[in-house]
């Protein structure tokens, strides 16, 4: 009976054991507690574009496929020019445009939702970005119909699927 | 003695032993050799290698023609390679050598590398770009793995860094103190676990569109309802033979997905796929009545039901559009007796496949789909909140667009000076006021003057006031296309009941103004997160787009007083048939071209 017992222990030990190191050590343990937030993020490593934009390195692709929507122009303001771009660990593509896409708030609802759409469209096809939060001299654009623009889905929803006249 | 320590001691060491093996057993990283095109490296380097990530000593990257120049604390370096290219790396000490991720410098020292067992090879000629491991004749899947300078960009597992290696990740970035903390709280090692097991996908067009029809087809769901609506405004005008088209891709390529939405769609797709012979059979309608407030319409079939809803702009009725179904009821017209329903015409094969039915509406009401039930689908009919209120006891809240110095809105020239929208939206938000004090409600301004008002505080100021409807008015622009004209009213996500006062304030705003009715329409159709001042608002609440400013047409009106005066009697109208339930006044009816 004792014997059972202790082995019974000893397989709790065991699974014990493992679940400690399993969370010390696998993948998704947390961070250890005192660790500044900005390590969380992925260490970013930037390259300067031909004008200037810092890129984060691994991520040229979006920023070429922003850059080809940007000089697209239409609803997006002439003279915008991407001036950083950075993608968080959460997938969050953080892109700061010049001040020339301010002038977004002076083309209505139509303009303003095609001015978004535009951007969502440029990153939509990349799986690692799930979000758009554009940043304008620092801070998070706010259009005048839709809000901050933090954190914006590039995927699903019905928005600029069609129908922009 | 015997007796404790035998208990204890057993227990202890056994413990110790567990962790001591697990621990070291995760903590170990294989270590391999290095060879250069096959052939070893000079003073045969040591690299570490997790199974996932390969650590090499800084000394291959100098036999690369890279060169590295560390940080006084050893954490970080910059790395410059052989073509100038500079890039700022995590360094970490392994087995008391300061090695680099092969893979965040790879791309830069233009090499590729294969692991197989203790040795890594690393290959200095470029590869083909779409298909790395090919070109490794040798290479056997099951124990290698193959990297390329081509496949960074491609890594969608690359935020999860392998723990064992810890890393210490400094943020490199100087100017990050800038970025908004919103777009950082979601960071974390549980967003990088989700994003792990999201399923792969094959192509953009054929995700794109199982999202959309499954997206439809979910009923519960607010965000397939707007869908619905969005889907069905159009087909009001036009029945759209292709609406069964976004499945289809989706029945070729059904995704990648579990449980039981998915389910839903493959045997949608099947449905789908056989356009020409569809294998819905509505075989009856039947209305009924909950009380004389309320209404249950239901359409039997002999398998569930995904339709699109829609008020139809012109008339007071619902189009209700069901792809691939035929009708094999015994009538095509249903007279029901009740106080919102007058009767349902069916229209068989409006469009090829398409089922159409005409649900003639005595009152105006809400309406919500409830698809997908096994034997057809319902809609509850019922009246919108606030009716029978009377106009007294209501607190409506009235938002000038835009405002302030900086807030000026859209603009344009007309006749040699510039007409800002947000001083045509005050004047004419002034002439509502007017109008709804005269009937006696209660009517809170956001804005008296040109003063600037954060999108957050307007409905901010009607859920404080309790009020019971926000109504926010503005004028479009369409940048580009000088053509677009007329009225829209935007409602937020699907709210029912500020969807039926953006359909009553469509109709009457646009017939007063003798503009073209855009409809009601849902604000994400336009923005994938709605409209910020409709978002916020607890009550119904509609923006107005009264016109175009960017049509010389609409804009000769706007500037108008008088057009400004019906427009103002038009919102005041429209709230008050609201509030009455009862159906807007129509225009001579374009009856639809089926």
């Amino acid at each position: 009976m004792r014997a059972l017992a202790v082995v019974l222990l000893i397989l709790l030990m065991i699974g014990l054991g493992a679940w400690w190191a399993y969370q010390t050590y696998a993948p998704s343990a947390p961070p250890p507690p005192g660790r500044p937030v900005e390590e969380e993020r992925r260490q970013v490593k930037v390259t300067a574009m031909d004008d200037g934009a810092q890129v984060q390195s691994d991520c040229m692709d979006l920023a070429h496929s922003l850059r080809a929507a940007i000089s697209r122009g239409g609803a997006i303001p002439e003279g915008t020019r991407l001036v950083s771009l950075e993608l968080t660990k959460s997938g969050v593509c953080l892109v700061e445009l010049s001040k020339e896409f301010l002038q977004v708030n002076e083309s209505g609802t139509t303009g303003e939702s095609e001015a978004q759409n535009a951007l969502r469209r440029a990153l939509g096809p990349f799986d690692k970005v799930k979000s758009l939060t554009v940043l304008v001299v620092g801070n998070v654009f706010e259009g005048s119909h839709s809000g901050e623009w933090s954190e914006i889905p590039v995927r699903g929803g019905d928005a600029g699927s069609g129908g922009e006249q | 003695m015997g007796g404790p320590f035998r208990r204890h001691g057993w227990l202890s060491v056994s413990f110790l032993l567990v962790l001591g093996v697990t621990n070291g057993w995760c903590r170990e990283l294989a270590t391999v050799r290095i060879q250069l095109d096959g052939k070893p490296l000079a003073g045969n380097p040591v690299g570490r290698y997790d199974g996932k990530e390969l650590f090499v000593p800084l000394d291959v990257v100098r036999a690369l023609k890279g060169s590295v120049a560390v940080s006084p604390k050893q954490d970080s370096g910059e790395v410059r390679g052989a073509s100038g290219a500079v890039r700022e790396v995590a360094l970490t000490r392994l087995g008391g050598v300061l090695m680099v991720a092969l893979d965040d410098v790879a791309g830069m020292l233009d090499v590729t590398y294969t692991v197989r067992g203790d040795i890594c090879d690393l290959r200095t000629e470029r590869l083909p770009l779409p298909s790395p491991p090919k070109s490794e004749g040798s290479t056997k899947p099951t124990s290698s793995e193959t990297r390329s300078q081509a496949a960074p960009p491609q890594r969608a597992d690359g935020n999860a860094k392998p723990a064992g290696a810890k890393r210490e990740a400094r943020s490199s970035e100087p100017d990050s103190g800038r970025r908004p903390g919103g777009a950082r709280k979601a960071s974390g090692p549980k967003a990088a676990a989700t994003e792990l097991t999201r399923p792969e996908k094959t192509g953009e067009a054929p995700e794109r569109a199982a999202s959309r029809s499954e997206s439809a087809e979910r009923s519960p769901d607010a965000k397939g309802k707007t869908e619905i609506e969005a889907g069905a405004t159009g087909a009001v005008q036009t029945p759209d033979p292709v609406e069964g088209a976004p499945s289809r891709p989706a029945a070729q390529q059904p995704p990648v997905r579990t449980g039981e939405r998915d389910r839903g769609i493959a045997s949608r797709g099947t449905t789908t796929r056989s356009t020409g012979a569809p294998s819905t059979h509505i075989r009856d309608i039947v209305c009924e009545a909950v009380d004389p407030d309320q209404a249950r319409l239901r359409v039997l079939a002999d398998s569930s039901i995904a339709p699109r809803v829609a008020m139809a702009k012109g008339e007071p009725m619902l189009v209700v559009d069901i792809p691939n179904a035929v009708l094999e009821t015994m009538t095509t017209e249903w007279a029901f007796g009740h106080p919102l329903v007058v009767g349902v015409r069916a229209i068989s094969e409006a469009a090829p496949g398409l089922t159409r039915l005409l649900v003639k509406l005595s009152r105006l009401v809400t309406y919500r789909v409830r698809p997908d039930m096994p034997d057809g689908f319902e809609i509850a009919l019922r009246l919108p909140r606030l009716a029978g209120r009377r106009l007294e006891e209501m607190t409506v809240v009235i938002d000038p667009g835009h405002g302030g110095p900086a807030a000026t809105g859209c603009s344009a020239m007309h006749e040699g000076r510039r007409v800002y929208e947000k001083a045509l939206t005050l004047s004419m938000a002034r002439k509502v006021y007017d109008r709804l004090r005269a009937m006696g409600i209660n009517v809170i301004m956001t804005r008296t003057d040109d003063s600037a008002v954060s999108l957050a505080a307007r409905p901010e100021l009607a859920n404080n006031n309790l009020a019971d409807l926000f109504v926010s008015i503005h004028v479009d622009d369409a940048p580009g296309n000088p053509n677009a004209s007329g009225t829209t009213v935007y409602y937020h996500g699907s709210d029912e009941n500020s969807r039926a006062l953006a359909y009553v304030l469509a109709q009457t705003v646009s017939m007063a103004g003798g503009l073209p009715n855009r409809g009601a329409r849902s604000d994400m159709e336009r923005f994938v997160t709605g409209m910020a001042v409709l978002r916020r608002a607890e009550m119904p609440a509609v923006l107005v787009e009264v016109a175009y400013i960017s049509n010389a047409r609409d804009r000769a009106k706007l500037v108008r007083p008088d057009f400004q005066d019906m427009v103002a009697r038009a919102i005041a109208e429209g709230i008050r048939a609201y509030v009455e339930a009862r159906l807007p006044a129509v225009e001579p009816p374009p009856l639809e071209g089926d």
